[in-house]
């Protein structure tokens, strides 16, 4: 597999470029051998994860759905009897309370996701369309916009809880007693407005990615475009309604479903605000067949739940992507006329409004942070009664926080490294190559996006459990364990992503390394890595902070030693008091790292998206 | 084509064969062994103000242990939140620690299971014998018809604690016996932002444990004697809407206080900010909030008249951690011994003053640590008028649905909204509905 002669020499790369007609000679000699066993076991890795992590648990879990696994069989489930479709039946039986709760949860979570992505993706396209033209300080708003997005999803969520907390909260002090909007302090965290509260928050933490997603794709609009509009006289709107918005089309195909798609499956965001008994107006499907599997231990039920979930979004998926591959047009510039001068009030007062919003919980993070504990703990103040950096010496002794920092390192860095390396093999693969099942390979890993986590949380677990018991490898518990499961989350987008990044780096680069002699492998690592660092790098962060907030999984699958920030930070909430001044203050601490990277970052996330991804 | 179907039959093939494996579960080690001698892993559970406070409490009593025996066991302190998913998981892989801590509570669900080495007469003279504990704390060991699944390690129950400040401040001179008595005092203390009562509205256990109480008050329960659930019994309504009322209609608990799951209310308490709570063992927890001894009173908690005692006179769930071993466990006779240990009477006295608990081991109880105000309450309450909660196998789907329905309930009232026995026996319905049918 490596290089084929020893002429190959650092170097002498060059000389083939210059040549690109003579590429072809030695690519046909060895091609046919490389052609029938190099792609596939350059795929090789990311194959058997995607089985072992996706697949053959998926399976585990549709044939749970047909046995009836209570807490009677759970010690072993090979016990618990065939139930025919008894499970499907139940779920789906709306005149009686089990089916009648998973339609409403149902319900809720479909209002929920087309609310939340259709608010995600307007508030994100219209910022990236705003932020288009230069004009001073957009490097920093840029960066300032995406630190939602960057903000380790339970340090947000969290934070987002103490706002609405009911009677110490930024938001009823806001509405109630400085605004007086509210006749009394509402209810954000029970009740029917909780529902908003989630939405709030879903949308404070989701439209920062389609903001991205835009913005690489406002990048490949070619200039001229607007140029040629330009001297036809559109206005700025005209040039938006006409140019931007058509052209961004197959940008906005991709990122509606992958917001879809997330946006359903949420488990996080309801978990971290409201724990494991949902109130039923944000009774999200996520954490409802989470309930009916894990709280009332009826396994059979919760699975045959997730695959109606997962038939659900393949059925919505196909027809999306149906409808929209259907009747692309190439936008036209037309009819001249003149630019609106309001353009740039409204672009000023949109930005002002947004960056308040962005702004506010980190406001209220590093804000209560330095308070003494009175000042959390009654109704809120925007400044501390006096500064204090108690809690920050706090945190490391109430909850073992270092070895928590330290586990996240571990798992989040290993699972990135592993990550990135077996998409670049894989993406090289699909990219360079034409091998049979090919087009398989690429749909299988795509839709594993779809599976519902829940659904292969208990299978996957139990498939470690008997790998461990086999083999003697400690997969459960272990942090191994939890860098396979979560670089294989991060897997499939990453291989999307650089399939779409390599595709744009010119074959002819890489041809002529193999000219030069070079052996597939070394050009992939001499000539097409280098190419493609921006796509690489976007590729690690997005798969750092996939390992870094997640919450489910390391739930179930970590212990004393192993726990990571995401589980370990409840640590706080299962103290005899809350101490909101120390929970923010770790909060902070823990984002620190992942923000402060993800923003030196962001210039190849933008770069590597704009090649790749929304190509 | 031909492709896409191999590598479907290929997944398939590999999938049915890894879950035909994945199948054997925890059924690889069925009774227990003694293969590993010398050591032996320990859940358990948090019972301090934090979890470094418990390895703090735990630590020199198992290297008192270690001395003894020569074996070492390693703690974990899992928390509250975590601990009935991690039993879980460890029941389903068969992989867990040897001994572990349970919410008495949870005793019927996790022997139904299997998971649980019974300690029939046998395993209980290897500790001793079963008569060293106290009656009431053997009761919520798991279902009756069947040998115990765990072994009583501390008891609590609850009381009414009083801030003496906010008393003396309202005018009030005793603590409410019956909850005619609450409501009247409760009013009297309900003015410029002082609330009479703390209840933890969005917490399910505890509006298990209070529903359950004022069931028994009512001559109800939610279970019948053959274990069907039965929660829109008159008894059962009225109950829940008694206790709900305290905020809805007698409005002695402050609104807020629905969406408190994490002890706010303990803090609201210490603050002056609210005069009584209803808790299990709170004085140790006052303590790391500041509050000296003498500024709070404990008393029974109320009944709907009379004085406490059993049937409709309960004023208290038995309440308690007990210890129970893995039957895969491969130090049974090292488990056991350590059961032996921590149910000691001279381990019981330092763990349970530890604690605030009391010991469910009659020996123990003497101390006279057991025998302050505070304790004697909750000794005596234990003694004469807790019950313990249905011991059936479908509990804990019990305080999930019907916990989740009080929760509702509470939120209904904290916006405004009537709470009705309509109302209330429709939420009730519906939890009911969702228990298992079989």
């Amino acid at each position: 597999m490596t290089t084929t002669t020893a002429s190959a020499r650092p170097g002498e790369r060059t000389v083939g470029k210059s040549s690109p007609g003579a590429a072809r000679g030695p690519r046909r000699r060895t091609g046919r051998i490389r052609r029938i066993g190099l792609p596939y076991l350059l795929l090789l890795p990311a194959l058997v994860l995607e089985l072992l992590v996706h697949l053959v648990p998926m399976v585990i879990g549709i044939a749970m759905s047909f046995k009836e696994l209570t807490q009677f069989y759970i010690r072993d489930w090979s016990l618990a009897p065939w139930t025919g479709v008894d499970n499907y039946r139940l779920s789906v039986d709306f005149d009686a309370p089990v089916g009648r709760a998973l339609l409403d949860s149902f319900l809720v979570t479909c209002g929920f996701t087309v609310l939340s992505v259709g608010l995600c993706w307007f508030i994100g396209t219209a910022a990236a369309i705003c932020m288009q033209d230069a004009f001073r300080g957009r490097g920093l708003l840029r960066a300032l916009f995406l630190v939602p997005y960057a903000l380790p999803v339970y340090a947000a969520v969290i934070t987002w809880a103490f706002m609405f907390q009911h009677d110490n909260g930024l938001v009823n002090h806001v509405l109630h007693d400085q605004l007086g909007l509210t006749d009394q302090p509402s209810f954000w965290l029970i009740g029917d407005n909780s529902f908003i509260a989630l939405l709030v928050v879903s949308v404070w933490k989701g439209w920062p990615f389609a903001f991205l997603i835009v913005m690489a794709g406002l990048q490949n609009i070619p200039k001229d475009l607007y140029e040629a509009a330009a001297l036809d006289g559109a206005g700025v709107w005209q040039q938006i309604r006409r140019i931007t918005l058509p052209s961004l089309r197959p940008v906005n195909q991709v990122l509606v479903l992958v917001l879809f798609l997330w946006t359903f499956n949420d488990f996080n965001t309801p978990y971290v605000l409201f724990g494991k008994a949902a109130p039923a107006a944000a009774d999200l499907i996520s954490i409802h067949i989470y309930q009916s599997s894990f709280v009332t231990w009826n396994f059979g039920t919760g699975s045959a739940m997730s695959v109606l979930l997962l038939l659900f979004l393949l059925v919505v998926t196909g027809v999306y992507l149906l409808l929209t591959s259907r009747g692309r047009r190439s936008p036209m510039p037309r009819s001249p006329m003149a630019a609106p001068r309001s353009f740039l009030w409204t672009r000023r007062v949109f930005l002002t409004l947004l960056a308040g919003f962005v702004l506010l919980p980190v406001y209220v993070m590093v804000s209560s942070s330095l308070k003494p504990l009175e000042d959390v703990s009654s109704s809120f103040r925007w400044l501390p009664s006096e500064l204090t950096l108690r809690p920050y010496v706090d945190i490391w002794s109430t909850v073992p926080l270092a070895k928590y920092f330290v586990n996240s390192l571990i798992v989040a860095g290993a699972a990135t490294v592993c990550s990135v390396v077996i998409a670049v093999f894989a993406a090289y693969a699909v990219s360079r190559y034409d091998f049979p099942g090919k087009r398989v390979f690429s749909v299988t890993v795509l839709s594993t996006q779809m599976f519902p986590g829940i659904l292969f949380l208990l299978p996957l677990f139990l498939l470690y459990v008997n790998i461990g018991n086999a083999t003697g490898i400690a997969l459960f518990g272990s942090r191994g364990g939890l860098i396979l499961t979560y670089l294989t989350f991060s897997l499939p987008f990453s291989i999307w992503m650089l399939i779409g990044y390599f595709d744009s780096v010119p074959r002819d680069l890489d041809e002529a390394a193999l000219v030069d002699g070079c052996g597939p492998l070394r050009a992939l690592v001499r000539v097409v890595v280098p190419a493609a660092i921006p796509g690489i790098v976007a590729v690690a962060v997005y798969a750092f902070m996939t390992a870094w907030g997640e919450v489910l999984f390391a739930s179930v699958m970590t212990n004393d030693t192993t726990r990571t920030l995401a589980v370990g930070l409840q640590g706080y909430s299962t103290l005899n008091d809350v101490y909101w001044n120390q929970i923010m203050a770790a909060s902070l601490v823990v984002s620190v790292p992942v923000v402060a990277g993800f923003l030196l970052l962001q210039r190849y996330l933008v770069a590597g998206l704009t090649a790749g991804a929304v190509k | 084509m031909r492709s896409i179907r191999a590598a479907a039959v290929g997944a398939v093939t590999l999938s049915l064969a890894l879950a035909a494996s994945a199948c054997g579960g925890g059924s690889a080690s069925g009774g227990g062994s003694n293969d590993s001698p010398r050591t032996l892993t320990y859940w358990a559970s948090n019972q301090g103000a934090s979890i470094e406070v418990d390895k703090k409490v735990l630590q020199p009593e198992l290297d008192k242990f270690e001395k003894q025996t020569g074996i070492k066991v390693e703690l974990e302190v899992v928390p509250w939140s975590d601990l009935l998913n991690r039993i879980l998981t460890a029941t389903t892989s068969g992989q867990g620690p040897d001994v572990l801590n349970i919410g008495n509570t949870w005793s019927a669900s996790l022997q139904a299971t299997g998971a649980l080495l019974p300690w029939d007469d046998k395993n209980f003279d290897k500790i001793g014998g079963r008569d060293r504990f106290v009656e009431s704390a053997l009761g919520s060991t798991g279902v009756q018809s069947q040998d115990p699944a765990a072994v009583p390690l501390y008891s609590m129950a609850y009381a009414l604690y009083y801030n003496k400040k906010m008393f003396a401040d309202a005018g009030v001179t005793r603590p409410p016996a019956t909850w005619d008595e609450m409501v009247e005092t409760g009013r009297k203390i309900s003015r410029d932002g002082k609330w009479a009562l703390g209840a933890e509205g969005s917490n399910l256990s505890t509006n298990i444990h209070q529903v359950f109480v004022l069931a028994k008050q009512h001559g109800a329960d939610f279970f019948t004697a053959d274990g069907k659930p039965d929660f829109t019994s008159d008894g059962a309504v009225a109950a829940v809407k008694q206790y709900v009322d305290l905020m809805a209609q007698d409005k002695i608990v402050a609104p807020g206080n629905a969406e408190y799951a994490q002890n706010q209310s303990l803090s609201d308490f210490a603050k002056d900010k609210t005069a009584m709570v209803l808790w299990q063992t709170a004085s140790a927890t006052f303590a790391s909030m500041g509050m000296k001894e003498d500024e709070w009173g404990v008393a029974p908690a109320p009944v709907q008249s009379g004085t406490p005692g059993t049937g409709t006179s309960t004023n208290s769930m038995v309440a308690g951690i007990n210890m129970a071993v893995f039957k895969n466990t491969d130090n049974v006779d090292g488990a056991t011994e350590f059961v032996k240990f921590m149910t000691s009477d001279a381990e019981q006295k330092i763990l349970n003053k530890a604690y605030g608990s009391i010991p469910p081991v009659k020996a123990a109880q003497t101390d006279p640590a057991f025998n302050t105000p505070a304790t004697a309450v909750l000794r005596e309450t234990l003694a004469t008028s807790a019950a313990a909660l249905p011991q059936v196998p479908d509990e804990s789907q019990f305080e999930t649905a019907v916990g989740t329905a009080v929760k509702e309930l509470f939120a209904e009232a904290a916006a405004g909204r009537p709470v009705t026995a309509e109302s209330v026996r429709a939420k009730l319905a519906k939890a009911q509905q969702q228990m298992p049918t079989k």
